[in-house]
This record gives C-alpha cells, sequence and structure tokens, in this order.
C-alpha cells in the first residue's frame, strides 16, 4: 500500500514522470516487436518495407546532397520538405491507425499526467522505420540548402525540431481524425478527407509531369514559384533556414525557425487538449447519440427493385453502402478520383472520352470484397443461405446494387466529358468499352469475394482497409483484380483498337460492350454461386476481424 | 448503520449525463460505504456503465461531484486513479502485449517499483490462473482471460476501492469461480469493491449493500436485507424497475411446428 499512497502524493511529480516517458517509449518499442513475432510474414514484410523505406531514404538524401551548388537546389529542398509535411499529415489517414501505443484511450485507467503522457507518446512515436527515413531526407534536404558553418548550426537545430513537427502534425491530424470520426457527420466528412486526398496526389503528379518532362537537364526552376510561398510555412521554414542562414541572412532564419517553434507549440497544446478531451469522453461502451434511420420500406424507389431475395439484398447493400461509412469512403473515393482524372485530363489536353474506362475499373473495384462489409453480421446471411439458387440470388442483389450506382456514374460523366472534349464519336466506344470494364470487374469481383475475402475492421478508421494480417489478402485482391479486368476485357479492347486503325466505324462497340459486360457479370456470378455455398464458413471465419 | 459513522467510501452528488435529447444518468445521488461489496444492479440502459465511467474519471459528467475517499475525481483525476482500480466493460488494452508484459507496463506506468510489480504480477497470474498463458498476446486471449487479466491489472497496485462492470458477461464458470475468489478475498480485507451486473442471483451471492438503477436515478440503496426485504432480489429487482407481466397475447404465432 506504500507504494501506491507514495504515488498518489504529488510531490513526486518529476521522477515519476520520467519514469511515465520512459515506460511509453519502450512499450512502443515492445509493441513493435511483439507486433512483428506475432507473424513470419508480416516480420518479412516489414523488413523488405523497411529496407525499400531505408534504401529511398539514403538514395533521396545522396541525390539531395548532389544538387548543392545547383542553382535551385534549396528550392528543391524547400518543396521536398513541403511534400513530406503534407504526406505525414495524410499518413493517418490512410495507415498506421494501428499504432496502439498512440492510442491514449488504452491507458486511461492509469494515474497518468498528460503532459508526460504527451512527452511519452512524442518520444515513442520517433521509434520506427517511418520516423527514420524523413530524418535522412531532412538531412538531405539541409545539406542541399546550405552552406558554411552558419548553415551547419542552424541545420543542427532546424532537422529535429522539423522532424518533431511531422510528427506533432501527424498525431494532431490522427486525433482530429478519431474526433471526427465519433460522429456520424463526422463519418461523412471523412470522405472528403479522401477525395481531397486523391486530389492531391494527382496535383503532385501534375507538378512532377510539368517539371521533369524536359529530358535535356534537370530543370528546377519550375519549383521557384512553389518553393518562394512555402518556404515560409512552417515546418519548411525550418529547412529553408538553413539556407537563409548559409546566405547570411540571419534575422530571416531566426524568424523561419520562430515559425516552426511556434507551430510545434501550437500544435502540441492542441495534441495535448484532444489527449485529455478523448481520455474522459465516452468510448463504445458507454451511449453515444443515436438517431433513428428513416426505412422507407414503400417508397417508390424501393418498388422499383425486384421482389424476392435479389431485390432484397440489392436494397440493404445499398442502404449499407449509404449508412456504413467505410463502404461510403469506397464509393466515393472511387467516384472522386474517375472526376479527378476526368478533369486533370482536361486540363492537361490529353482527354478523351475513353477516360470512363478507368472510372468504369475502379468502380468494378467496388465489389471485389462483397461480404467484407458484413463483418461478423454475415452468419446472418450465411444462415439463409441454403441452395445455390439462395446463393445466386444473393450475389446477383449485390451485383445489381453496385451496377446501379456504377452505370449510372459512367452514364453521367461520359456525356459530359464528350461534350467538354467536344469528341461525341467516342462516346458510344468509350461507354461500351467502359461498360464491359464494370461488368468484368463486378463479374470478377463476385469471384474474388468467395475466394479472397478479408475483413473491413470497423473499429475508428474508415481509411484503413485490412484487419491485421490481412495485408497480403487486401493486396492481392486489388491487384489480382485490377490485372484481371484489364486481361478480361482485352478482347474488346483489341476489337475496339483493331476497328480503329481500320477506320470502321466504331459504334458497334457500345452494345458490344454492353453484351460483353453482362456476360463477364453473368459468368462470374455463376462461379461464384457454387464456391459461395461451398464456402460460407470459411468466408464468415475470413471477414469476421480479430 | 455502520455507512453513517464511518466517512463514504464513494460520495456522488447530483450527476448527469445526457447523450443528445438522451439522458443517461439524470441526477444520480449515491453514497457507497467503505469496506463493503457493493452490487449495482439495474436492467440494460439504466445507466449503470455511464455512471461507473464518470465515479471513475473516465467519461466527463456534464454536472455533479464524485468523491473517492475524499478526493475529487474531476478536480484531482491523477491522485484518484491512483487509489481506484477499474475494470471497464469493453475493455480497451494492448493487444499486442502478453498477459505479463501487460501487467509489467501497468505497473511501470504506476509508479511501482520494477521487482515489486514483478512479484505481484507473477502471484496475480498464478492466482487467476494465467500463468500458462502469460506470455500469449493479449490479442489471442479468450472472454474469461481478458476479463481476469483486467481484474489483475485493476489489482496489481492494491487500490482501496475496486470498480468492476460487469466483470462476469460472457466468462465461463471456471473463470468466473476464480475471480469471484479473488473479490471475495479482496473485500473480506477491509477494501470496497463496486460491481454492476444485471443477474441478480450473483449479486445476491457476493454482495453485501446494493444499489437499484433505473433510468438514470437511484431507486433503492442500502444493506442487501434491507432492500430485498421479505422476497428475493430478483423479485424485490422487478418491483423497483416496475415490470408488468406480459400476458402472452401477442407471438400467437409461436410454436406449435406451424409455419
Amino acid at each position: 500500500m506504500s507504494t501506491t499512497t507514495a504515488a498518489a502524493t504529488p510531490d513526486v511529480s518529476a521522477a515519476d514522470d520520467r519514469a511515465v516517458v520512459r515506460a511509453l517509449v519502450s512499450l512502443k518499442l515492445r509493441l513493435l516487436r511483439n507486433g512483428l513475432r506475432r507473424s513470419p510474414g508480416r516480420a518479412a514484410g516489414f523488413l523488405v518495407g523497411t529496407s525499400l523505406g531505408l534504401l529511398f531514404g539514403v538514395s533521396a538524401a545522396v541525390g539531395m546532397v548532389a544538387l548543392r551548388g545547383h542553382a535551385g537546389a534549396a528550392d528543391a529542398a524547400a518543396v521536398l520538405t513541403a511534400g513530406l509535411a503534407v504526406s505525414w499529415a495524410a499518413l493517418p489517414l490512410f495507415f498506421f491507425a494501428g499504432d496502439e501505443s498512440a492510442d491514449p484511450t488504452r491507458l486511461t485507467m492509469l494515474p497518468l499526467r498528460p503532459r508526460a503522457l504527451l512527452r511519452g507518446t512524442l518520444l515513442g512515436s520517433l521509434v520506427g522505420p517511418g520516423p527514420l527515413v524523413g530524418l535522412l531526407l531532412l538531412i538531405g534536404a539541409a545539406a542541399a540548402g546550405g552552406q558554411g558553418a552558419a548553415s551547419a548550426v542552424v541545420a543542427v537545430l532546424a532537422v529535429p525540431l522539423t522532424l518533431l513537427l511531422l510528427i506533432a502534425l501527424t498525431r494532431s491530424v490522427a486525433a482530429a481524425n478519431a474526433r471526427l470520426l465519433s460522429s456520424r457527420r463526422g463519418k461523412d466528412f471523412a470522405i472528403f478527407g479522401g477525395l481531397l486526398f486523391a486530389l492531391l496526389i494527382q496535383l503532385g503528379n501534375l507538378g512532377m509531369q510539368s517539371g521533369f518532362q524536359d529530358p535535356k537537364g534537370l530543370d528546377l526552376s519550375v519549383l521557384h514559384p512553389y518553393a518562394a510561398v512555402v518556404r515560409w510555412i512552417p515546418p519548411v521554414s525550418a529547412i529553408d533556414a538553413v539556407r537563409s542562414a548559409g546566405e547570411g541572412a540571419y534575422l530571416v532564419a531566426a524568424l523561419q525557425l520562430a515559425l516552426a517553434g511556434g507551430l510545434l507549440a501550437v500544435l502540441l497544446r492542441w495534441w495535448l487538449r484532444s489527449l485529455q478531451d478523448l481520455m474522459v469522453s465516452g468510448d463504445a461502451s458507454t451511449l453515444v447519440e443515436t438517431s433513428s434511420v428513416h426505412s422507407g420500406t414503400g417508397s417508390r424507389f424501393w418498388r422499383l427493385l425486384p421482389a424476392g431475395r435479389a431485390g432484397t439484398v440489392a436494397q440493404r447493400h445499398l442502404r449499407y453502402t449509404w449508412r456504413e461509412p467505410r463502404a461510403k469512403v469506397a464509393l466515393f473515393t472511387g467516384i472522386g478520383m474517375t472526376c479527378v482524372i476526368a478533369a486533370l485530363s482536361v486540363v492537361q489536353g490529353w482527354s478523351s472520352v475513353y477516360v470512363i474506362a478507368i472510372g468504369a475499373l475502379m468502380l468494378g473495384l467496388q465489389s471485389g470484397n462483397l461480404f467484407g462489409m458484413d463483418g461478423s453480421g454475415f452468419w446472418m446471411v450465411a444462415a439463409t443461405l441454403s441452395t445455390r439458387r439462395d446463393a445466386r440470388d444473393e450475389l446477383r442483389g449485390r451485383v445489381f446494387a453496385v451496377l446501379l450506382y456504377g452505370v449510372a456514374v459512367l452514364l453521367l460523366v461520359g456525356p459530359v466529358l464528350a461534350a467538354v472534349t467536344g469528341k461525341w464519336a467516342e462516346l458510344a466506344p468509350a461507354l461500351g468499352l467502359a461498360l464491359a470494364a464494370l461488368g468484368t470487374g463486378v463479374g470478377l469481383g463476385c469471384v474474388t469475394s468467395v475466394y479472397a475475402p478479408y475483413a473491413v475492421p470497423a473499429d475508428g478508421n474508415p481509411m484503413r482497409s485490412a484487419a491485421p494480417g490481412q495485408n497480403g489478402v487486401v493486396m492481392l485482391n486489388a491487384f489480382g483484380s485490377m490485372f484481371g479486368v484489364t486481361l478480361g476485357c482485352a478482347p474488346l479492347g483489341i476489337t475496339l483498337g483493331v476497328l480503329l486503325i481500320s477506320h470502321s466505324p466504331v459504334w458497334p462497340v457500345l452494345p458490344a460492350g454492353v453484351l460483353y459486360g453482362a456476360g463477364m457479370v453473368l459468368l462470374g456470378v455463376r462461379i461464384a454461386s457454387g464456391g459461395l455455398i461451398k464456402r460460407l464458413p470459411e468466408i464468415l471465419t475470413r471477414v469476421i476481424e480479430r | 448503520m455502520e455507512a453513517t459513522t464511518t466517512p463514504p467510501a464513494v460520495s456522488i452528488r447530483d450527476l448527469w449525463k445526457r447523450f443528445g435529447a438522451q439522458t443517461a444518468v439524470a441526477g444520480l445521488n449515491l453514497d457507497l460505504p467503505a469496506g463493503s461489496f457493493i452490487g449495482l444492479v439495474g436492467p440494460n440502459g439504466a445507466g449503470k456503465t455511464t455512471t461507473l465511467s464518470m465515479v471513475t474519471g473516465l467519461l466527463r459528467p456534464d454536472q455533479g461531484t464524485v468523491l473517492v475517499h475524499g478526493a475529487d475525481v474531476w478536480q484531482d483525476p491523477v491522485a484518484v486513479k491512483s487509489r481506484i482500480g477499474i475494470l471497464p466493460e469493453g475493455l480497451r488494452m494492448f493487444e499486442r502485449l502478453s498477459g505479463r508484459e501487460l501487467l509489467q507496463y501497468n505497473g511501470r506506468l504506476r509508479g511501482l517499483p520494477g521487482p515489486e510489480t514483478d512479484r505481484r504480477a507473477e502471484e496475480l497470474l498464478a492466482v487467476l490462473d494465467l500463468t500458462g498463458s502469460a506470455d500469449k498476446l493479449v490479442a489471442d486471449y479468450s472472454t474469461g482471460m481478458r476479463k481476469k487479466i483486467g481484474l489483475a491489472a485493476a489489482l496489481l497496485h492494491n487500490p482501496d476501492v475496486l470498480f468492476l462492470d460487469e466483470p462476469f458477461e460472457g466468462v465461463d464458470p471456471v473463470s468466473a469461480q476464480t475471480i469471484r475468489g479473488v473479490l471475495t478475498r479482496y473485500a473480506a480485507s477491509g477494501s470496497t469493491v463496486v460491481f454492476s451486473s444485471h443477474v441478480m442471483e450473483l449479486v445476491e451471492s457476493l454482495c453485501d449493500w446494493v444499489a437499484v438503477v433505473n433510468a438514470g436515478r437511484v431507486v433503492a440503496a442500502g444493506p442487501l436485507d434491507q432492500v430485498r426485504g421479505e422476497t428475493s432480489l430478483h423479485q424485490a429487482f422487478l418491483g423497483l424497475v416496475g415490470v408488468r407481466e406480459d400476458d402472452g397475447q401477442a407471438l400467437g404465432w409461436l410454436g406449435g411446428g406451424h409455419r
């Protein structure tokens, strides 16, 4: 009892806090090690990933150092740091949600002072391959822009400061995300996070293409206008302070460092606040605000669905797509990516109505794991499937739901693209190709849903797509489907190519594509329904997350 | 009654919590006597979990004060948390630690000396029949094992008051018996146990003091014999929360083999 009462008295804070920080850092290491020990495959994946990451980090750093003396070296350093900051900020939206050590809700029972918790979590976050790669890149960036002793002194300060800022940024975004996702409206809002990220990637892509397409030599001048702006924005400002100091502009360097320091202080303060809030707000075991949903079984739209099992299943699938944040995110990211690519193709001037085939590919992928979203609720489906006919109706219903919005999007985007580009002649064959791709994707999706299903974790982050240990299946499913769809559409694509080359009329591709797609859907449903009946227990085991 | 002479272990005054339009806890007042084995009973949705969360500093109340041995939970959460042990219902734990490591980190984070933590952890693991799985990851534990390792973590620092939310739910009879044994021993030493449950027989056999909660309020509280009177706790409970007997008119189609 003496130890606990000693811990309870407030005057042992300093030593106590240091022990807490040490324990939290060692906890992070232990969790990392235990996670790897769990499966040899994961350990191997981690090793390969880390090696590739470090290789990339080292080569990028060496590349940056090689740029020293080049006119645009400092600009490149600034842009690189900005890119690093954006990707670190976006990371928690997509990956690493499984970092238990950063989850304060697991520590709520312990008498921890929030500041000690913050320091421990911050230091714990520095452990791992990600921060190491970041450190390498930052060292490279600082070396590229700096010159002389003054730069070196500033760099010693700026690099760790920037790294801390990146981590604080990631954690703040993760905390904000967690808070956002605790409300239904927030979950809806998170969809736009996915869209925003899709847009950012495409913008980055655009920038890279315009910057590096000149084969004659490395022309970094395109970066200058961007660098001129971002060098004042922390955390980039800290790295650019190295250049400022090298050029003798000590006041500017000090100002840039102060900006970064200021942001760090603000972020840490905000992070601390959200840590405290997270620890005293309700978790899943307490009530949260709930709202009723309108079923509207009698509404005119639902009455359009076929009666019987297929119609019921389609209705449920559509409802789920709308109500389940993870499904919604997946759908809207698919549609968003299609729209973004279409818009960018117009801006960049390579636009063609055939772009909608890419959209069809992405929408078709929506059906690659039809049962994953059911999770443990899949038993209810499994309990009612007894004949092959049931299985076929179940698949038909789900397929119908996916096709309903898939076809609608294609029919909407296609004419818009044709109108914008004026290439109306392309509309018919492009739609034909796209519908064939959609049908192939959905048909193949039925098969992968049955033979390579995976769990979709329901906790916290709707952006995370795989349960621990199932990353391999997810990748296999996604990339296998993409490859399969491309291969499956090849006959139609080749025919289209032949028609185009021989200047024959291409409009027959539209009906051919519709038939082709429909055929692929029917084939997929046929193949999958047999497997579905046989593999019910296996699917149930796989889609239940653990 | 002893409770009036010695200061209460937990004192709850005018506690409120609303989730949107729904009021989970509505002005709850309760004094829990020190050194008792206390059962918090109530139907599902009565506000038991919400109350326990607010009492243990896990959920911020909209209004009200909670004192644990005189210390305000929401003024000085660190001091209170170091004196209490908590086993929440949906216990979130570090899944990728082994049971033994989980206890070791709990001890370190609570500021217990290393050797002392190890000694206590080994004893708790042995008593709770977890020694064989001490090096397995918590992620691979069964429900009963999770409750037991959670209980071990809650007892590690020898708290003055132990709060348990549905500690026996989903637990097999063997593990339940083990947990009962540990709790009885702990309570016999003069510490306070507060646990929520809707299994009346369990409360009746374990507790000497009960509080009945319904719709976010305390409808009865006191020593077990006083609350149940002449009937069983089950009967008394149904009377207190106002359950009407089902007349069986609905569900006429059920049973009998007709579709």
